[in-house]
């Protein structure tokens, strides 16, 4: 059985200005250790499927629509207030994009770590501070510093300590919404390394959302590419690597800098993401897809497995033979 | 934590000395002469050389100022009343008691109330209840104090006889005075509390907080009060130094023999010194409640104390570099390469 399977998810925001649909109809898996890289530009939907498997959405406007979330048997939609509680930072946890934001200004680190132990376990305020202290020197911070308050540390150490706020109950899945988004470019690759690294130890299943197809590489088996709120290619990050579908993922490709071809401008994508209040009939990407006909315009392509475990939502592919 | 409060305390000499002159000169270019007042209609000049001299009025402004400067400093002397025979001192000291106990118990009032509705308001955004909470304080705060007072007495004193209209003579007489009095900054600060409270839970440390599994009431009280509760202390802070100082409009309308009513008759009979010695103490609590305001502060942010640690940087330590170099070399995007190839 898979640790997360989300099935058909829909998520809408009801806002003054009319109903952004942000989400659907997204399905993907996830087992016990995996990666899942989600990819996508901003406004794609990625961080409001990954805050929808915690239903960490902003009330009362974001609305779970369609869709079921199951995660380790248990169906994230129908559970109580207590449940979700009991989940939360236990089974699931979150590392949030901006750790400068991330931290509550005017309580000590270790004490935010604390928290979360004392929520899920039954240690005294004491060992829970013990803990967190251990967990710092896990996330390379050394412990005494955890009476300190997040201003005192810089970025990337701020990072560390959300990451050590996740970790710290073993949760079976973690979800790290752009770790390194917000972070200076040399230390991106310590930090997420350090992520890899204690996913690995603790056996940890991760959903890793980002713009960097590198690091998807680097560290994901699985591979989800979102476009204005649906997958446009999912599978197994090798497969995915090794033979781009899509023409949205061949054009985050190309938009690439690289170091073994000789280029000297970048080639981006042309026009911008559909607004997600009015969303186009047809496949969402037709407007700035170069292989757009007529019929891209009119019909809506299905999501189709064309090897096994390899989907995508395109009518280049229709007449192919796929797996049925 | 005492090198903050020392560094404050510290700081508060040149304000008050600065204060003192500033005030010194309003009341000695005021209009109007002391020395005349006093003699009445009929008087010979020796007479007016004679008072003025007794008073010290003939003396250079410099040598009047530094003088009064001085008996301040030095004695808290704050000179003698020309409208009684008593020192400004004895007079102000008699009324302070009934000012700060109706400024205190009007504070309270305020905390107690302005805090949770304004919680409650935010928690409850976009319903009946925050429309009317929000329409409520929108009104009590452009509402004229006098007006709200005398509205009140019509209806509670006059129509329905539940409370006596003046003094301070039992518990009951105590409420319209202090209400009246408080209910603007009531509303002021219902309102602050909202907006601030609005903007705290919107932060990404909230959804960290409700990442952690914790029930909601921790998160509201542990992680978004404390931090919305900021700029109501300045607000609360700031208002308490001039309630404590008395209110004119409340006093003088309810009969009140407080700080108010004291500065109303000192105006109204040219009492220089003692208009001069009101503004003082008023200025001293204005000043003590600020010191008090940024020691709490400082309590609740630990950013605020740290301003004060000088010449220490706070954010590049040691181990902060020291943490080993990724293996494998390359950054995010070297993968990509290697995937390209396989």
């Amino acid at each position: 059985m898979n640790l997360l399977e989300v099935k058909d998810l829909t998520i809408v925001y009801d806002t003054s200005e009319g109903t952004v649909h942000a989400v659907n109809g997204v399905s993907f898996e996830i087992n016990n250790g995996e990666t899942l890289g989600i990819v996508g530009e901003t406004g794609a939907g990625k961080t409001t499927t990954a805050r929808s498997l915690m239903r960490l959405l902003p009330e009362p406007q974001g609305i779970i629509k369609e869709g079921s979330i199951t995660f380790d048997g248990k169906d994230v939609r129908n559970m109580s207030e207590k449940e979700l509680r009991h989940m939360r930072g236990f089974d699931i946890s979150m590392i949030f994009q901006d750790p400068m934001t991330a931290l509550n200004p005017l309580l000590t680190v270790e004490d935010q770590i604390a928290e979360s132990i004392r929520e899920h376990t039954k240690l005294s305020k004491h060992e829970s501070v013990i803990e967190a202290r251990k967990m710092l020197e896990k996330v390379g911070i050394m412990a005494e510093r955890g009476s300190e308050y997040p201003h005192q540390f810089s970025g990337g150490m701020q990072q560390r300590v959300v990451i050590a706020i996740a970790l710290t109950c073993n949760p079976k899945l973690l979800i790290a919404d752009e770790p390194t988004s917000a972070l200076d470019v040399t230390i991106q690759a310590q930090v997420l390394k350090m992520i890899a690294d204690l996913q690995q130890e603790s056996g940890t299943a991760m959903i890793l959302i980002t713009h960097d197809l590198g690091v998807v590489a680097e560290t994901c088996d699985k591979v989800a590419i979102m476009y204005a709120g649906e997958i446009v290619e999912y599978g197994k990050a090798e497969d995915v690597y090794g033979r781009i579908l899509h023409p949205y993922t061949q054009g985050l490709f190309d938009s690439l800098p690289s170091l073994d071809k000789n280029v000297r401008r970048l080639k981006p994508i042309k026009g911008l993401m559909p607004d997600p209040t009015d969303l186009p009939k047809g496949c969402k990407f037709c407007p700035r897809c170069e292989f757009a006909s007529e019929k891209c315009k009119e019909t809506e392509p299905p999501l189709k497995e064309l090897t096994p475990g390899h989907f995508v939502r395109c009518l280049r592919y229709e007449k192919e033979s796929g797996v049925s | 934590m005492i090198k903050f409060i020392i560094k404050r305390i510290l700081w508060m000499i040149p304000i008050f000395l600065g204060v003192l002159v500033i005030v010194f000169c309003l009341s000695y270019f005021m209009p109007g002469d002391p020395v005349q007042d006093k003699l009445g209609s009929s008087y010979t000049q020796e007479d007016y050389d004679a008072l003025a001299h007794e008073m010290g009025l003939d003396r250079p402004f410099l040598v009047q100022m530094g003088d009064y400067i001085w008996g301040v400093v030095t004695r808290f002397d704050l000179g003698n009343a020309y409208s009684s025979n008593q020192t400004v001192l004895q007079m102000i000291s008699a009324r302070v008691p009934v000012s700060l106990a109706i400024g205190l118990l009007g504070t309270l009032l305020v905390i107690v109330l302005g805090i949770p509705i304004g919680v409650f308001s935010a928690l409850k955004q976009n319903t009946v209840a925050d429309y009317t909470i929000t329409t409520f304080s929108i009104i009590l705060a452009s509402l004229p104090g006098f007006w709200l007072a005398l509205m009140c007495i019509i209806v509670f004193c006059l129509n329905l006889r539940w409370l006596p209209a003046s003094g301070l003579g039992s518990f009951k007489a105590w409420i319209l005075p202090v209400v009246t009095n408080s209910l603007m900054s009531l509303a002021s600060v219902t309102r602050m509390t909202r907006s601030s409270m609005l903007e705290v839970i919107r932060q990404d440390y909230i959804w960290t907080a409700k990442a952690k599994g914790l029930p909601s009431g921790k998160v509201i009280f542990k992680h978004a009060l404390k931090n919305s509760l900021i700029p109501v202390i300045t607000m609360v802070g700031g208002q308490l130094g001039i309630i404590v100082g008395g209110s004119v409009i409340t006093e003088t309308i309810f009969n009140i023999p407080g700080m108010g009513m004291l500065m109303v008759t000192a105006i109204n009979k040219r009492d220089y010194p003692l208009i001069l010695g009101i503004t003082v103490i008023i200025s001293i609590f204005v000043m003590v409640m600020n010191l008090l305001v940024d020691i709490v502060y400082s309590l609740i942010d630990p950013r605020i104390k740290s301003q004060f640690k000088s010449g220490k940087k706070m954010f590049i330590k040691k181990n902060d570099i020291s943490f080993p170099p990724v293996k494998g070399q390359g950054g995010p995007g070297s993968g990509l390469k290697e995937a390209k190839e396989a």
